[in-house]
């Protein structure tokens, strides 16, 4: 017995007090409820490490599909505007234009067309002639307007579609009846921008 | 049937943190057992201080879930499980107080509604049990912040240190609390002793 009644009465009520057990009806609850939630599960735990493993797989085949499918298409011949005409091989032969007709209207072609390419073929002869590539000025017809320009060591195909009368400015002659006619063309243009010779397309 | 006694009594006697360990990876034996131990705490702190059982029930139960929540993690390094357990009791019933704004104000209202003090009379003999009711209603209408330290440090006999922890509040402010609700029972306790004295006199 303690002299302040009120810490006796305390421990009395405290004592009573902790009598008072929790419901046991909450116990089964409990159980019930307390069911490990999928996120706390050990089994949900060890499945990221399946989704890395799934993704990261998925991105490997992924890049390595697209690098094939560059790869390949990288070799494929149409893509050639803007490509970048690497060399010209001293012995390539020199086959005739596919648009004889186009070329015959624009009567000295022939000629022009050998001096043109010894133009390029010197522009690139720093360059190894053992890299050969598909690409070759052989279809291009050399600009008569491009006479007197500087040789140029790296030359651009561009694809352009104008009008056969545009050809008159690059000092071709173009009769009347076709003038007015759309024409695909490719232009060899060297590093300063002007065009060198030209292919028809269609 | 010999092994699951064995490892009855191991699971019976091993430590908070493990029980609360094979709780979290589902072991439901292990959780019946921090039930076992720790549920009357955290039932009679919440009834204590809801004074409504089903209050305490809900209560409680949700404390015992959060056990399992990753949200109020408990840390074994950190204190015992069950201030652990009272902090979270505590902060459900604070949860469901502010549901109900009007009583919360009036229950965290510590400045008005002081006991009247006694006046200073003869000493009378009183009756026990009246004092110990007394004090029980005296305990009842203290306001919340001053019921819960007399609640832990009082009735739970837990020291002032583990109820600053449970409270996450200051020691010094346990103390000072607790100061307070003991002089509001005082009072109270010697008012009914006046009014027994006075009572009996005039019989």
């Amino acid at each position: 017995m303690r002299n302040d009644p009120l810490a006796d009465i305390l421990a009395e009520i405290g004592r009573e007090h902790r009598t008072t057990e929790a419901p046991r009806h909450l116990a089964a609850r409990l159980r019930e409820e307390e069911r490990p939630s999928i996120a706390d599960s050990p089994s949900w735990r060890l499945q990221p490490r399946w989704a890395w493993g799934v993704g990261l797989t998925i991105v490997a085949l992924t890049i390595c599909g697209a690098i094939a499918w560059q790869t390949q298409r990288g070799h494929q011949p149409h893509n050639r505007q803007n490509q970048k005409v690497r060399s010209i091989p001293d012995s390539a032969p020199v086959p005739a234009p596919q648009h004889v007709r186009t070329a015959q209207l624009y009567g000295k072609a022939r000629t022009q067309q050998t001096a043109v390419r010894d133009k390029i073929r010197k522009a690139t002869k720093k360059e190894s002639q053992a890299d050969v590539t598909e690409e070759t000025l052989a279809d291009f017809i050399p600009l008569p307007a491009s006479e007197g320009l500087p040789p140029v060591s790296e030359v651009s195909v561009v694809r352009v579609q104008m009008q056969r009368s545009d050809l008159r400015q690059y000092g071709f002659e173009v009769p009347a009846e076709l003038a007015p006619m759309i024409m695909q063309a490719e232009f060899v243009v060297g590093e300063d921008g002007l065009p060198r010779a030209i292919r028809i397309i269609r | 049937m010999f092994d699951r006694l064995l490892r009855r009594r191991n699971t019976e006697g091993a430590s908070d943190a493990d029980l609360h360990k094979a709780a979290l990876g589902g072991n439901g034996e292990a959780m019946a057992i921090l039930y076992r131990r720790h549920g009357g705490l955290v039932y009679r702190f919440t009834l204590r201080m809801s004074r409504d059982s089903a209050i305490a029930e809900e209560v409680t139960q949700e404390v015992f879930l959060a056990l399992l929540s990753k949200l109020d993690r408990f840390d074994p390094e950190r204190g015992a499980l069950a201030t652990w357990l009272c902090g979270i009791a505590r902060r459900q019933l604070w949860k469901h107080w502010s549901r109900f704004d009007s009583r919360m104000r009036d229950e965290l209202d510590d400045s008005d509604t002081q006991p009247e003090s006694a006046e200073d009379g003869p000493e009378t003999w009183l009756v026990r049990q009246e004092a110990v009711a007394a004090v029980q209603v005296g305990i009842d209408e203290l306001p919340v912040i001053l019921r819960e330290v007399v609640v832990l440090c009082e009735l739970e006999e837990m020291s002032y240190e583990q109820a600053a922890m449970a409270l996450e509040i200051p020691i010094g402010t346990v103390r000072s609390r607790l100061h307070r609700a003991k002089a509001r029972l005082a009072i109270l306790l010697r008012g009914d002793a006046v009014g027994a004295a006075r009572g009996s006199k005039d019989e």
